[in-house]
């Protein structure tokens, strides 16, 4: 089933630009392939900090952006001319050097082996291994990912550049098999799994559920990455009240029906309220204003 | 049951049993409790809200008419408790016949409990057509994606809805399997 049922929500641009034609004009896949090109090309080192979760990266202004168009990373405040200095999350990281090709990476000023590259984020982040998976997954369709963790998920999906389009998915990754060990996976309870919901829902996200799975293989390296395969799902809401015509849509997560309901009779009433307020007042001052 | 149930609770019918004493509503949601003839309150919660809204639903393993069913388990003998003889309107006789196939059903939580058209005042019993969705009722967890790629695979072209009832706030949720487009 593929996903365009509800369709990106694109951002408006002054003057009624339009942000979805200039997303057509300027694909994300060509985005990052210049920004491949041309990081490699000055054969970069990014720092990993000893806790090994980000790094720093220092580039010049024109690959600034390039990284600021592809979405990677966050430019960091400083005064030094010429240069522009970025920090990157372990999974951008690891992205630019294993899956683009197009950056090294030290630690301590020593340059890191791929392994060695891999240990440290591991040994980081537990999880490290399915949430890299799913945020390459995502990034080799040209996705945009960003960290979810303010919306309550692991990572927000963009179409295109955030500036332009809202995101449309919350991303919870869940890691199934016996070699991801007794992680505490998420949605396993309902409380979670609603929360989840809830949460995507009141920013107007589908809930995507990216389940990342392995056969056999051990995750003591990056090879394992190909052997992993992710499955894609939406949680949604649907509403009996809502669909009984035919060819019903199903809705991105809504509010419990009695709350929108409320919700909505409170914001036509103020509405009203406004209208009428503004009225009288304005009776009242053309009345002032006469006598 | 279920029909039965929702109609008396809204006073439309009046369970007599076979000593034909009025079947008190205590007596009725005590038979849901039970879990009498694969009836759960949550099942029934279900249907209800569904009906109420004018969706046309029915049992996934019942068949809509009698018309349907040939084996020899049927009998017309009332010697279940809430027999009742009289129908009126649409609880019709065929209730009582229905009892019988589903006593000591058991009921899997990722097996399709009803099946749900839209509301359709054309709707005729005796040619229902696909339904719209199938409902399966949630357990305490979650379903695991295994579960839901094998209720998908066995049910394969009907939407399935899952429903979870908490605190009789029925919940309808769709675990729809996707695939991201590759975008240019």
């Amino acid at each position: 089933q593929l996903m365009d049922k509800a369709g990106p929500r694109w951002k408006k641009g002054k003057d009624g630009k339009d942000f979805a034609a200039l997303a057509a004009a300027h694909p994300m896949s060509s985005i990052v392939a210049e920004l491949q090109s041309s990081l490699k090309g000055s054969k970069l080192v990014a720092t990993l900090s000893n806790q090994g979760r980000d790094a720093t990266l220092g580039v010049n202004l024109q690959q600034a952006t390039l990284l600021n168009r592809a979405a990677f990373g966050r430019a960091l405040d400083n005064a030094e001319a010429g240069k522009q200095w970025f920090q990157l999350g372990a999974e951008e990281v690891f992205y630019l050097y294993h899956g683009l090709k197009c950056i090294s990476v030290s630690e301590s000023k020593k340059l890191l082996s791929e392994g060695e590259l891999w240990d440290h984020l591991c040994s980081a982040s537990e999880s490290f291994p399915e949430m890299y998976k799913a945020y390459s997954h995502l990034r080799s369709k040209n996705w945009v990912v960003r960290s979810g963790l303010q919306y309550g998920a692991d990572f927000v999906a963009y179409r295109h550049h955030p500036a332009l389009v809202h995101s449309e998915f919350a991303v919870v990754v869940v890691p199934e098999g016996v070699e991801f060990g007794g992680r505490c996976g998420r949605l396993k309870v309902w409380s979670d799994l609603l929360c989840a919901l809830r949460a995507s829902g009141s920013v107007a996200k589908t809930l995507l559920v990216l389940t990342v799975s392995s056969s056999i293989c051990e995750l003591s390296s990056p090879d394992c990455l190909e052997q992993l395969v992710v499955h894609e799902r939406t949680i949604t809401r649907w509403i009996a009240q809502q669909c009984r015509e035919q060819r019903c849509e199903p809705s991105r997560e809504e509010p419990n029906n009695e709350e929108q309901d409320h919700t909505r009779e409170t914001v036509v009433f103020n509405y009203w309220g406004v209208i009428l307020g503004f009225t009288v007042l304005s009776s009242l001052l053309v009345y002032k204003l006469r006598f | 049951i279920k029909l039965r149930r929702f109609l008396a609770e809204r006073g439309a019918l009046v369970l007599l049993d076979d000593k034909d004493e009025t079947v008190g509503m205590e007596e009725i949601y005590g038979k849901i409790a039970r879990g009498s003839y694969g009836c759960s309150w949550d099942a029934f919660q279900a249907y209800r809200h569904l009906k109420l809204l004018g969706y046309i639903v029915g049992r996934y393993d019942v068949p809509w008419t009698m018309k349907q069913i040939r084996s020899g388990d049927v009998t017309n003998s009332p010697d279940s408790t809430d027999g009742s003889s009289q129908s009126f309107g649409k609880a019709n006789g065929a209730c009582n016949d229905i009892t019988k196939l589903l006593k000591g059903m058991r009921i899997d939580g990722m097996y399709p409990t009803f099946k749900v058209h839209l509301p359709n005042s054309k709707f005729k019993k005796s040619s229902p057509g696909v339904p719209s969705f199938l409902v399966c009722l949630l357990r305490d967890k979650p379903p695991p994606r295994d579960e839901l790629e094998m209720v998908e695979n066995k049910f394969g072209g009907i939407p399935l809805k899952f429903c979870q009832v908490d605190n009789g706030r029925v919940s309808f949720l769709s675990f729809d399997k996707v695939t991201l487009p590759s975008l240019p």
